[in-house]
């Protein structure tokens, strides 16, 4: 979202750069609040923001979804690192033989372009129902994503940057690892940022279908408990976790790649 | 950066050299097909690596690749023309899911964007419900699944809910953002000509905006299908992602297969569809190296 320029260092300044969020939140709560207390949708639907939040302390305290919930993000963390480490290097290996570029975007755009939950069924059958079938299908999912940001970040390299490389005679690594690398960062990050969220969406599906651990497994046990108001406190909990994981990359972005102009 | 101001007045003589057109050093489009053709060898290798490693290492889960498209063929293909060749258990599946797929994607794009004109244009609504919206991109909109087969039973209207939820927030972000980068200026000159209100959203803001705009609705084709398959694979009784957990569930495991090749075919399909369409709206955009592709 654009994001105003934050207003002077006034009361006024201040009140307006929270009232303003605030007053958003509380009119969608109100209208939560109101479609649920007059009855407009069922209980069992859409539980009134009392109840939702009532819930969160007794799913924290169940002993079982936080360690779930830690199953689920450390998943999360495997694959997003296992594919960067590799996608990142094939993207930068393959964006410096113009020959291979253009096919390799050809092949990813077909793989991408495959939804990754058609292959829960297939990740369940070879891998079974535990964390190698979940870090392979969100490796699966995020790997074209990666592999894609890096490829145009490669492209997108000065050309005149290269060459200065060159006729200093740095050798092809040297060039890729001191050049190419850092005006690519940037595009890679963004990259690596949507596949955070898309590998979230992929192992929830996979908890959602079968796996045996996570925080998935735990929402779908108190939806088949007749429990809705513990199965939005969890989902409340996991867009939360959602948010902090996604503003940590976001800060972690802007203080590493200092050389590239925000705006 | 693409040159808006041909959207203005695309007659007027501006300095970029792809703004009036293609550019002189563009081949034929027949001659683009056929590099594109060519730059095929890579998908072909690897899909010759499929076939032999699986007939190397037989195993009753990851079946050759012929094979496969032999169970593909017999499964959803006939020799009636009438029907464009595509067999009963294609239109049957496909049908239900593409049904769904477009309502809930369609209904996405419209909300999305009206809501993001209304967020781009105005500083206090954008302020008012930029936590809404961020709190709603950061979600994990599946986990709401289980939600959804409560609210709507195991019905049409489930898929296409989640579809929906799963795809406005990209879509109306994209359009906000790409709204408020207008320049001023030309808001401004709209303005002096008298346009009304609506024309200046018709003929100024979204073209200006249209690359990002089409750039949140492409990414959320992706995203749509994942979530149509996911939400045909947890709860229902037809489409695409069931015909493929029922084969799963009944040890049909080709057909499974063919299954995701049928997937796979629709997903290229619809994303080969989306760049075209984007490619042929933003031809005033100049584009070069791998965004042509």
């Amino acid at each position: 979202m654009s994001t105003a320029p934050a207003g002077p260092a006034t009361t006024e300044g201040r009140i307006a750069r929270l009232g303003y969020p605030v007053a958003g939140v509380a009119s969608v709560v109100a209208v939560w609040a109101l479609a649920s207390g007059l009855g407009l949708v069922a209980p069992e639907a859409l539980p009134g923001p009392l109840a939702v939040l009532a819930a969160i302390p007794q799913l924290l305290g169940d002993g079982e979804f936080l360690p779930e919930l830690g199953d689920t993000l450390w998943t999360w963390l495997v694959s997003l690192v296992l594919t960067t480490v590799v996608a990142v290097p094939v993207g930068l290996a393959v964006g410096s033989v113009p020959a291979a570029q253009r096919a390799t975007m050809v092949a990813v755009n077909a793989f991408r372009s495959v939804p990754s939950s058609a292959l829960i069924p297939i990740g369940i059958l070879i891998f079974g129902l535990g964390i190698t079938m979940k870090v392979a299908l969100a490796v699966y999912a995020i790997a074209w994503p990666i592999l894609i940001s890096t490829l145009y970040g490669v492209a997108s390299t000065e050309p005149m940057r290269i060459d200065a490389g060159r006729s200093m005679r740095w050798p092809w690594w040297r060039r890729q690892v001191f050049v190419v690398l850092p005006s690519a960062l940037p595009q890679i990050a963004t990259g690596i940022r949507i596949a955070a969220s898309v590998a979230l969406v992929v192992v929830v599906s996979t908890e959602l279908l079968g796996a045996s651990t996570g925080a998935g497994v735990v929402l779908v046990s108190y939806q088949q408990g007749l429990r809705p108001d513990v199965v939005y406190a969890g989902v409340l909990l996991l867009a939360a976790m959602g948010a902090i994981v996604y503003a940590l990359l976001a800060g972690l972005e802007r203080r590493l790649f200092t050389w590239v102009p925000h705006v | 950066m693409s040159s808006p101001a041909a959207v203005a007045d695309p007659a007027a003589p501006t300095g970029g050299p792809a703004a009036g057109g293609p550019g002189p050093a563009r081949p034929p489009r027949w001659r683009r097909a056929l590099t594109t053709l060519a730059d095929g060898w890579l998908l072909l290798a690897l899909l010759v690596v499929w076939e032999v490693w699986a007939r190397a290492d037989p195993s009753l889960f990851f079946p050759p690749l012929t094979k496969v498209l032999g169970e593909f063929g017999s499964v959803y293909l006939t020799s009636d023309p009438s029907t464009l060749f595509l067999s009963a258990g294609f239109w049957d599946n496909a049908g239900v899911s593409l049904a769904r797929f477009l309502q809930g994607w369609l209904g996405a794009i419209v909300v999305g964007v009206a809501a993001g004109l209304a967020l781009g244009r105005s500083r206090v609504l954008s302020r008012m419900y930029d936590p809404i919206v961020r709190f709603f991109m950061s979600m994990p909109k599946v986990a709401l699944l289980p939600v959804a087969v409560q609210i709507f039973g195991v019905t049409d209207a489930m898929n296409v809910f989640l579809i929906f939820l799963g795809t406005v927030w990209i879509i109306l972000v994209n359009t906000a953002d790409g709204i408020a980068g207008v320049d001023e200026s030309w808001v401004r000159s709209g303005r002096s000509l008298r346009l009304s209100r609506f024309a200046l959203f018709t003929r100024v803001l979204l073209p200006a905006a249209a690359p990002r705009i089409l750039a949140g609705i492409r990414v959320s084709v992706g995203t749509a299908l994942i979530l149509m398959i996911v939400s045909e694979l947890y709860a229902t009784t037809s489409g695409l992602g069931y015909q493929i957990v029922y084969a799963e569930r009944t040890f049909a495991y080709l057909e499974m297969w063919a299954g995701l090749v049928l997937v796979a075919l629709i997903g290229i399909a619809l994303n080969g569809a989306m760049s075209a369409v984007e490619r042929r709206l933003l031809r005033w955009e100049r584009r070069t190296g791998l965004a042509d592709l």
